[in-house]
This record gives C-alpha cells, structure tokens and sequence, in this order.
C-alpha cells in the first residue's frame, strides 16, 4: 500500500512537472478515452524511479541516501535525454533549461519517494545487541 | 497520511483531471508559459478536499465513512458543477467533465479522508 501511494504520488508529481515546467512541449496530450504521451511517459518514469530502491538494495546490501541520489539523477537525467532526441514521444523540451530543470525537479521527486521508502524499510528501534 | 501530503495528492488529481478528463478545457494565463489558469482551481478544490476529515473532526460530529464520501462527493461534484455554469481557469464544455472529472476527484478524495481517519485513530 506505501509502495502504491508513493508510485500514484510519483506519477501525478512527474505529469505535473512535465505540464507546468518552461521550456517543455506537450505534443499529444492525452484528453481520455485517448492515452497521450505524456501519461505514459510519466507512468514509465514513475515505475523507474519507484524502482530505484529496490533494485539497489537487490544489487548490494549497503544502501545509503548518496547512492540513491546518484542513481535518480542518472536515471532522469537520462530519461530526458531519451525525450530530448526521440521527437515522437509526445513531450517536446525546447530548451537546455527546461531540460535541466525538470531533470533536476523529478531527481528530487524521486529521490524523496525512495528516501521515504528507504525509511519505512528500516526498523524503527534497532537493537543495540548484535 | 499527513495533512501536507494529503493536500498535495487532491492537489494533483485535480490538476490531472483538468488536463486529461474529456469536456474539460483549461485556459491559460498569456504571459505565464506553460501555467494554465487552472492551478487555482485545483489548489482550491484540493485545500477543500484534504480538509473534509478536519472540519468534521472540528465540528465534533461523529466521524463515519458515510458522512466523509457525502462531503467529499458534494465538494467534487459541486465544484465541477460551479465551473460548468461560470468558468474559473477551467470550463467544462460536455457533461462528461463533470461526471468524470466528480468521479476521478471525488475517489481521490474520499480516499485520501479515509487514509487520514485511519492515520488518527492509530495514534
């Protein structure tokens, strides 16, 4: 249940930003019963983000907030940089601003849900006795 | 779930419902690139949705599911309906925007209610 509300969260973060943000284009947007680009994209971005904590926890058994931070920020920046240079993705950034800024708004957006996560996953009194 | 956080999720979903819910149709400011007008309505019905579980609590009535999905449906539907008959940022062109954008608000809404009376009688 904590991982669903913190995916929706994520997802209505991620079209927001995406909507609201300057130097950003929404080509087809989506107007139900049609899906536009930008819900998928926000939808996929959100899935990966939310999967950051996961995976890395997975991978290695030493987790920190540095390495959560550092693999957000790969991951969207790249993420927008795919946007950048497929043109039929639906969203269109017009500017190296825009794409900074909401690279580095959903790197926040993302690294505070798997914080958060990365929280509700380690126990709240640890005992002091091994 | 904290006021805040519940706050910003009726926030977005109606910010959401705006821009995707069909008969829905938001204006935009001319000299604010990519803000619509229909950031203060969504913060409005947002505010008004986060704090039905509060004002419940305030007027010292008992609290029941009942009681929280007939405020929230009032506030959701209602809203849709004031910007059916006089546009505010957002105008709704088909009856679709109100029974799709109401039922999209208003399932966040009581939700997020739900999830803050739970939150309270834990604590």
């Amino acid at each position: 249940m904590v991982y669903l509300k913190s995916l929706v969260m994520n997802f209505l973060l991620i079209f927001f930003a995406n909507h609201v943000i300057p130097g950003t284009m929404i080509v087809y947007p989506t107007k139900l019963p049609h899906i536009g680009g930008d819900v998928m994209f926000a939808a996929s971005l959100a899935v990966l983000n939310m999967l950051v904590y996961p995976v890395l926890r997975l991978l290695q058994k030493e987790v920190g907030e540095v390495k959560v931070a550092i693999a957000c920020l790969i991951l969207n920046f790249v993420a927008y940089a795919v946007i950048k240079l497929i043109p039929s993705s639906g969203i269109k950034i017009m500017t190296i601003q825009g794409y900074v800024i909401l690279a580095f708004v959903v790197t926040v957006i993302g690294f505070l849900s798997n914080y958060f996560e990365m929280k509700q996953s380690q126990p709240k009194n640890p005992s002091p006795f091994p | 779930m904290s006021y805040i956080r519940s706050f910003f999720l009726n926030f977005l979903i109606v910010f959401f419902v705006d821009r995707v819910a069909p008969g829905v149709m938001v204006m935009t400011y001319e000299d604010v690139p990519n803000i619509g007008a229909d950031i203060l309505f969504s913060l409005i019905v947002g505010f008004l949705n986060a704090s039905v579980f509060f004002f419940l609590a305030i007027l010292e009535l008992k609290i029941t599911h009942f009681k929280l999905a007939m405020t929230t449906f009032v506030v959701s539907f209602g809203a849709f309906l004031v910007i059916a008959m006089i546009p505010f940022g957002v105008r709704v062109v088909s009856p679709w925007g109100v029974v799709i954008g109401g039922l999209m608000v208003w399932s966040v809404a009581f939700l997020s209610n739900h999830l803050e009376w739970k939150h309270y009688k834990a604590h």
